[in-house]
């Protein structure tokens, strides 16, 4: 594996270590980590900032453990591609906002909050992006159950 | 054949793509403030009806639910040629129920939805 | 709330292609805020995905855009072909690279006409979509299509490039390279189009990065990402070619950026051409069997900058959540620094400036068609001030 991708991989586990639930190395350029809901912004900003990964996007599902949310990163220099794998639960799916470390969140947050209905803490603006005026107020299309 | 600026000034009016619910309340406006007659031509499988989008959650109908059309140019994308071939068949041989006949006195009455 | 107009450009407006409305907030000349509203053009793409078999998800995928309609079968591609752990032939590869590039040489083309268009060169804009006519042409025939030319699939693609038309593809790109010098010259070189594109629309670094903006965007402010360079994939490793940027960020700098990268597009092409006539024709795909359970994330370097796609599978024959991200999607947002501050003459290039794309970013987009006769609606005032504002240039000069 490349050396520097063993060197973050390592520096995540001494720095966050109660907070990785797991890594999973596919290789060089794929890698996941498992981290609960709480730690997203620390961890977040300790790619974006120390280690300026880029932010890609983020992409969220309902499955059978609750909501989970894949948080997307690029290290463009050696073609890396880390997700980082929240699982919030079903009944209040809610965490923090990453806006306030780097605006290209915002609208990826606001789109997640109108089509699966999570809840972005601390977001300036959770208005509507995509559904105005083309589903109403309360349904979630992407949910197993839209208008729950 | 020119594009204008605006609605008013126009006798075609040409719709492409899929429309959802969105642009539903626009064109039923677009339609309104035509000035009449005005030829309605639905361009691409997805404005004669809804070609891959069709099921999608927010399609709000291909267009003659919404407005009365003339004539469709089918194809994903339509090639140019079949666009100026299927515009030209319209403009020399509109059709018997068109717009057109309508304003001169046919049937009356439109079928938006 | 004092002075404040606000002008909305849209929702059908003959300054874009597609349908959306932006809510510029002016406050005498200068534009203090923007907001956008969108939706129009959103069909569900994402959600469709899950009910269609992956053969069936390129075509769908494909429709995501019609400008860049490789793009997306492309990082598609990159991702199913992750999950599924296939190395697809070498033909395959320099095919899908050279039909990834003569897209993007088609995509800049537009966008300079359509620069040209606003800035009120319409002269620019006719003969530039003149000179995109033969890329159209060379698509018609290796592909069968002007754009959505369904030539990927999972293992490989779907056509082959028969070696006997390689000496007519040549043809017809050494005809273009003359062209294209007269473009890059007229548009480089004009004192006018200086005057209104250097220091207009500006994003710095700092805004890139924070923005998480892509493609010519970035690269013309200095940020060096190309996806075929950082994550290499398809025939991009096996060429010779660079990546090209810029430093100031402003409209020029982008502009500058995709002239360049065009000629860098056809010096690949023929490399993929050279490398084509020396393999055997028809080994362009692997079957393979099935898609096992997983989850694979795809990129690949559209015109306007990195398309990323992620997909979760289970075993069975749909994807359970696909999700796309075009560029458009991050680089859009950008409006909110290079066009506050700016007078509304310069909104309107500086909107165009990022080659935005509507219909990929409400992926659940809408298929764009050339002669998109959109109905339209609205003024034609924010075009007018564009073009008064290039005369009023032209005549001091």
């Amino acid at each position: 594996m490349n050396p520097e991708i063993k060197n973050i991989i390592e520096d995540l586990k001494e720095k966050f270590d109660p907070e990785i639930l797991n890594i999973t190395e596919k290789n060089d350029k794929r890698v996941t980590v498992d981290i609960p809901g709480k730690a997203i912004i620390n961890i977040s900003q300790y790619l974006y900032h120390d280690r300026h990964f880029r932010f890609i996007i983020a992409s969220a599902l309902e499955t059978k453990k609750g909501f989970e949310i894949y948080y997307h990163f690029s290290f463009d220099r050696t073609g890396l591609i880390m997700n980082l794998h929240v699982i919030l639960p079903a009944e209040k799916p809610e965490i923090e906002s990453l806006t306030g470390s780097f605006e290209g969140a915002n609208w990826i947050e606001r789109e997640m909050h109108e089509i699966l209905g999570i809840n972005f803490l601390n977001h300036p603006n959770l208005e509507k992006l995509i559904s105005q005026g083309n589903w109403a107020e309360g349904v979630y299309p992407y949910r197993k159950k839209p208008l729950s | 054949m020119q594009l204008v600026g605006s609605i008013r000034h126009a006798d075609v009016l040409l719709v492409s793509g899929s429309i959802n619910q969105k642009d539903k309340i626009r064109l039923l406006e677009l339609y309104n403030q035509a000035p009449r007659p005005i030829l309605v031509v639905a361009i691409g499988a997805c404005a004669c009806t809804g070609g891959i989008f069709a099921e999608g959650n927010v399609f709000a109908g291909p267009v003659d639910q919404i407005i009365p059309v003339d004539a469709y140019i089918p194809g994903c994308p339509p090639k140019p040629e079949a666009i100026i071939g299927g515009i030209v068949k319209l403009l020399t041989h509109p059709p018997f129920d068109s717009s057109l006949s309508r304003e001169r006195g046919g049937t009356g009455g439109e079928s938006t939805k | 709330m004092g002075n404040k107009k606000i002008i909305p450009i849209g929702p059908y407006h003959p300054l874009q292609e597609e349908p959306e409305l932006f809510k510029l907030y002016c406050d005498g000349e200068i534009v203090r805020d923007i907001k956008w509203e969108t939706g129009y053009n959103h069909r569900g793409i994402e959600k469709l995905s899950e009910s269609k078999t992956f053969d069936q998800v390129f075509f769908l995928v494909e429709r995501v855009c019609g400008i860049c309609s490789t793009s997306h079968p492309f990082a598609f591609a990159n991702c199913i072909e992750e999950i599924a752990n296939v190395e697809i032939p070498d033909r395959a590869k320099y095919i899908r690279s050279i039909i990834g590039e003569m897209e993007r040489i088609h995509s800049h083309l537009l966008w300079v006409g359509l620069a040209g268009h606003f800035l009120g060169y319409n002269t620019v804009f006719m003969w530039v979509w003149k000179y995109r006519e033969p890329i159209l042409d060379l698509f018609e025939i290796i592909t069968g299509n002007r754009n959505s030319y369904a030539m990927f699939k999972l293992g490989g693609v779907r056509r082959d490039i028969p070696n006997h038309l390689i000496p007519s593809i040549r043809k017809i790109l050494a005809e273009f390279i003359p062209k294209l010098d007269l473009i890059t010259g007229a548009v480089m070189d004009d004192p006018v189009i200086h005057a209104r594109t250097k220091g207009v629309g500006v994003l710095t670094k700092e805004d890139i990065i924070d923005f998480a903006a892509v493609g010519p965007t970035a690269r013309a402010s200095g940020v060096a990402i190309d996806v075929r360079k950082d994550d290499p994939y398809a025939a991009y490793p096996l060429v010779n070619w660079k990546v090209i940027t810029a430093e100031e960020g402003d409209v020029f700098a982008k502009t500058e950026v995709r002239l360049l990268e065009m000629y860098e597009s056809v010096s690949i092409i023929e490399q993929c051409l050279d490398k084509l006539e020396h393999i055997k024709e028809g080994e362009i795909d692997v079957k393979v069997k099935n898609v096992p359970e997983g989850m694979g994330t795809g990129h690949a370097e559209a015109p306007r900058g990195e398309v990323f796609h992620f997909m979760i599978t289970d075993g069975g024959y749909t994807p359970v959540r696909h999700k796309i991200r075009a560029p458009s999607y991050v680089n859009i947002a950008t409006f909110k620094k290079s066009c506050v501050g700016q007078t509304i003459s310069d909104a309107t290039i500086s909107l165009a400036a990022v080659d935005p794309c509507y219909c990929c970013t409400e992926r659940m987009a809408m298929v764009y068609d050339y002669f998109t006769k959109k109905p339209l609606m609205g003024t034609r005032e924010l075009l007018k001030l564009s073009h008064e504002k290039t005369e009023n240039i032209r005549r001091r000069i």
